[in-house]
């Protein structure tokens, strides 16, 4: 049973980065026109270049190549550091998939979307010319496209991750380096201030997007009654009697907690935009991206 | 201090626990997995971690629908509360026999007044318990003076309806007001509950007058006819006297009845008189002459051999008079083409050529006072074959008939006056040598005589209706009773009815006309006082709810507000929040 079960959500799940393969393959990549002062202020190039000229390091990732390592700065640091040269820092895209468990919520389209999205969004890279690393944020930041470029070849992990993107970023270091385009496609909904995990999320990016995928369930609250509500993440339960006035509630928490991310990232210089799961699979409509210029139509 | 009058209504409170259980299944919650809880969190809340339970809500809606059940389950246990305003209202039926005239009207006097000293003004109503029971009540709708009763209650009636009297009670008050009747006999089974029956009579011997009618006779006399009984187990003696100085000495054995007869002069009011004994008013009777209206019948008759029966059947009428101009009847063998006017009915004698002899079986309207006494048993009566020639315009209803060959129908003119027509052909019936041929023309005589100005009865019994039928251009008649008090009765439909409460003769005037009515106390079962006794049979469920300590007031309808009330919240709470179920 389990395994029918794990079975036919690959299929889905590999259903939907088939399909975001095919979408992006209309699209571009539109290189970031505003340089906020919280970024390097690197501008990428629109192609990448031919030079080797060694740019800048960053942290050792499994899987990098073994001779790119600076043995020099880890003498100094004890830290692995690899060097990192012209043709990989521009231009390049890394995308950023919050594989908590809320992100895979039962009865949701949330990591289908979220999947399809980004392999939307890669298929656009390459039609622009940019790198493409794909991130999925789980347990530890787990490369998902090293292996096979084309989205629909994407061996993904499960979304198991119990903590947030922020919380993996304090404990795991950034995988990425600098002066890449950043893509962060989460359902934020976590309680810790945008600010911060923006700020590290955008550090030495030449851009940041962030893109909020929930799903048509998270947007409008359940039936009315006597509930016992479990989070997907962390386990614990509130028994609640939801009837209108507490569906409001929730609706302005919502809203004030999707405000607070907006100026959090305005304040950063990112852009923001919001997809629900369900409309996104059935309609594929990229307007808003494409009016922010991060995508362009071929 | 509420109390209540049905405790096993409380019962019902056993529903509590079930509403109680009802909320508790469905306060089981449904699970429900969401991405996260932080937009669940209330801005007002700090946030905790681990497994934790939600703060009740306020169960208003369960609070309210506890509370209806239990206010709906005092309501039906009726309760009350003890009232020191008001006492209990009571209802009081009088015995308004004459036998309550042996002593037993003076006795159950005294409680009378005992009640009225006892209890607060408005709180006591009383029925007068005669033929037709009726409310003793003045311009305030009720008496609260024991000599306003005690006047009213007379005791002068023939009969006694107790059990209508406590019906009649009934009907205006609630179900637990009690009642008190005072008579002179015990019950004739245990009272009802709510019903106290206190007896005042005595046994004793008496002997009364029990019947007394009087009848006209020619060359201006009248024949009287008294029945005296004794109502004793021994042998007694008593004299009566006549008003025109006669007297007899009588001696009646136990239980015996014997009839008296005396002629009387004509146009005199005749007044016998026993010697005294336990009960008086039984022992003296006024008798007046009957004057039954004269009838004036015009008979316009060509036929011989029709003439002649009607003719002699009218003359052994005393009553009717020749009456050529504006008779009351009129008789005619002719086609009438203008037929009676208002005040003459007209009986037309139809005799056809073509005839055949019916021997019956016929067929009588029995409602009809023609066909009083009528039997046609062996009698032939020749008519024509089917409805007969003018039967269509006539219109009239059949009141004898053979088979569907109607001989007799009457129609009713617009003016009132009837028309009656009569098939029938002397030559070949047998009709006019049976009793039944005068008996018909007599039926017809009194009924019109019945629709003439004058009293149904000259001499009835004390407690009866008498009806005066006046002239149409009377509106009211003035009576003057036998006390000499005066009142004035409207004319309904020409006709008067009056109540011949008190012994005595009444004096009537209806316009020009002046008659007069005799009511006499004449009833056997009120006369035997062998059965009279005195006792209390009490149906009562509290002891002497007389007494100003018990009194109570019925609440439940303020408990029925009260849940009236808090289902009006339930609704308006459950529209305000959008509570489901």
């Amino acid at each position: 049973m389990a395994k029918r079960e794990a079975a036919h959500g690959e299929e889905t799940w590999r259903d939907a980065l088939q399909a975001g393969e095919r979408v992006g393959s209309g699209y571009a990549l539109a290189p970031p026109r505003r340089v906020s002062a919280g970024f390097s202020g690197v501008q990428l190039a629109d192609r990448p270049g031919s030079s080797i000229e060694f740019m800048d390091y960053r942290a050792y990732q499994p899987g990098d190549d073994l001779r790119r390592i600076d043995w020099s700065a880890y003498g100094r640091s004890d830290r692995l550091m690899v060097k990192m040269y012209h043709e990989e820092v521009s231009p390049h895209v890394d995308l950023v998939i919050d594989g908590s468990r809320s992100m895979a919520l039962a009865g949701t389209a949330k990591r289908e979307a979220t999947l399809a999205l980004a392999g939307c969004l890669a298929m656009a890279a390459a039609n622009s010319g940019y790198g493409c690393a794909a991130w999925l944020a789980s347990e530890r930041f787990e490369p998902i496209n090293h292996a096979a470029p084309r989205p629909s070849r994407w061996e993904v992990p499960a979304f198991d991750g119990d903590r947030s993107v922020g919380r993996l970023l304090e404990a795991c270091g950034p995988p990425w380096r600098g002066r890449t385009l950043r893509v962060l496609i989460s359902d934020l909904l976590w309680p810790e201030e945008p600010t911060m995990l923006l700020r590290r999320l955008g550090e030495r990016a030449a851009g940041l997007v962030v893109v909020q995928m929930l799903a048509a369930e998270d947007v409008q609250p359940p039936e009315t009654g006597h509930l016992r509500l479990i989070d997907s993440e962390t386990g614990q339960w509130r028994e609640l009697v939801v009837d209108a006035s507490m569906r409001q509630r929730y609706l302005e928490n919502l809203h004030a907690h999707q405000a607070r991310w907006a100026e959090a990232t305005r304040a950063v210089g990112a852009v923001m935009h919001r997809m629900v799961a369900e409309s996104l699979l059935e309609a594929w409509d990229l307007r808003p991206l494409v009016e922010s210029q991060v995508l362009r139509v071929k | 201090m509420v109390f209540v009058g049905l405790p096993l209504a409380l019962l019902a409170l056993t529903s509590i626990p079930i509403l109680a259980a009802i909320y508790w299944l469905r306060r089981q919650h449904r699970q429900r997995v969401v991405s996260s809880l932080v937009l669940w969190e209330m801005p007002a809340q700090a946030r905790r971690g681990g497994m934790q339970l939600e703060a009740v809500r306020a169960p208003w809606l369960f609070l309210l629908e506890m509370g209806v059940l239990a206010l709906l389950a005092l309501a039906a246990a009726q309760p009350w509360v003890v009232s020191g305003v008001r006492d209990e209202p009571l209802i009081v039926v009088l015995d308004d026999s004459f036998s309550m005239q042996a002593g037993a009207r003076e006795r159950a006097g005294e409680r009378v007044r005992e009640l009225l000293a006892e209890r607060e003004a408005g709180t006591t109503r009383f029925i007068l318990a005669g033929a037709r029971p009726r409310w003793l009540s003045d311009d305030r709708g009720r008496l609260d003076e024991a000599g306003a009763v005690l006047e009213a209650w007379m005791a002068l009636s023939s009969e006694s309806d107790l059990e209508q009297a406590i019906a009649l009670g009934r009907e205006v008050a609630a179900t637990h007001t009690p009642m008190l009747v005072l008579t002179d006999r015990a019950p004739p089974e245990e009272p009802t509950r709510g019903v106290r029956w206190e007896a005042f009579g005595e046994a004793a011997a008496n002997a009364g007058f029990v019947n007394a009618t009087r009848s006209s006779r020619e060359a201006g006399t009248s024949r009287v006819m008294l029945e005296v009984a004794s109502f004793a187990e021994v042998e007694i003696e008593r004299t009566l006297r006549l008003s025109d100085g006669r007297s007899r000495e009588l001696t009646l054995e136990p239980g015996q009845t014997r009839r008296l007869w005396f002629e009387a002069p004509a146009r005199e009011s005749l007044e016998a008189e026993l010697s005294p004994d336990a009960l008086s008013v039984d022992d003296r009777v006024v008798l007046i002459e009957p004057r039954l209206a004269r009838v004036r019948v015009a008979l316009d008759v060509q036929r011989e051999d029709v003439r002649q029966p009607l003719q002699r059947a009218l003359s052994t009428m005393e009553t009717i008079v020749p009456g050529d101009a504006r008779p009351d009847v009129r008789i005619t063998d002719r086609p009438v083409a203008d037929e009676a006017g208002a005040t003459t009915w007209l009986l037309q004698v139809i005799v056809e050529e073509s005839t055949r002899g019916y021997v019956g079986p016929f067929v009588m309207d029995r409602s009809h006072p023609l066909t009083e006494g009528l039997s046609l048993e062996g009698a032939i009566w020749a008519a024509g074959e089917g409805e007969g020639a003018g039967a269509a315009a006539h219109g009239g209803r059949p009141l004898i008939a053979a088979g569907n060959v109607p001989l007799v129908s009457e129609r009713t003119q617009p003016n009132g006056s009837r028309v009656v027509r009569w098939r029938w052909q002397p030559e070949h019936s047998t009709l006019q040598q049976k009793a039944d041929f005068p008996a018909l023309v007599w039926n017809l005589i009194a009924w019109r005589r019945a629709h003439l100005p004058g009293l149904s009865e000259t001499n009835v019994r004390c407690g009866r209706v008498a009806t005066l039928r006046v002239d149409e251009d009377v509106e009211t008649v003035r009576v003057m009773d036998p006390r000499g008090a005066t009142e004035a009765l409207a004319a309904v439909d020409g006709v008067v009815r009056v109540e011949a409460r008190w012994p005595g003769v009444y004096d009537l005037a209806a316009g020009n006309r002046r008659y007069q009515l005799a009511a006499n106390p004449l009833a056997a079962e009120q006369s035997d006082l062998r059965e009279k006794e005195s006792g209390v049979w009490d149906g009562w469920e509290r002891p002497d709810v007389t007494e100003e300590s018990q009194r109570h007031r019925d609440v439940a309808w303020v408990v029925l507000l009260a849940v009236l009330g808090l289902l009006g919240v339930h609704g308006w709470l459950i529209a305000r929040q959008g509570w489901g179920w």
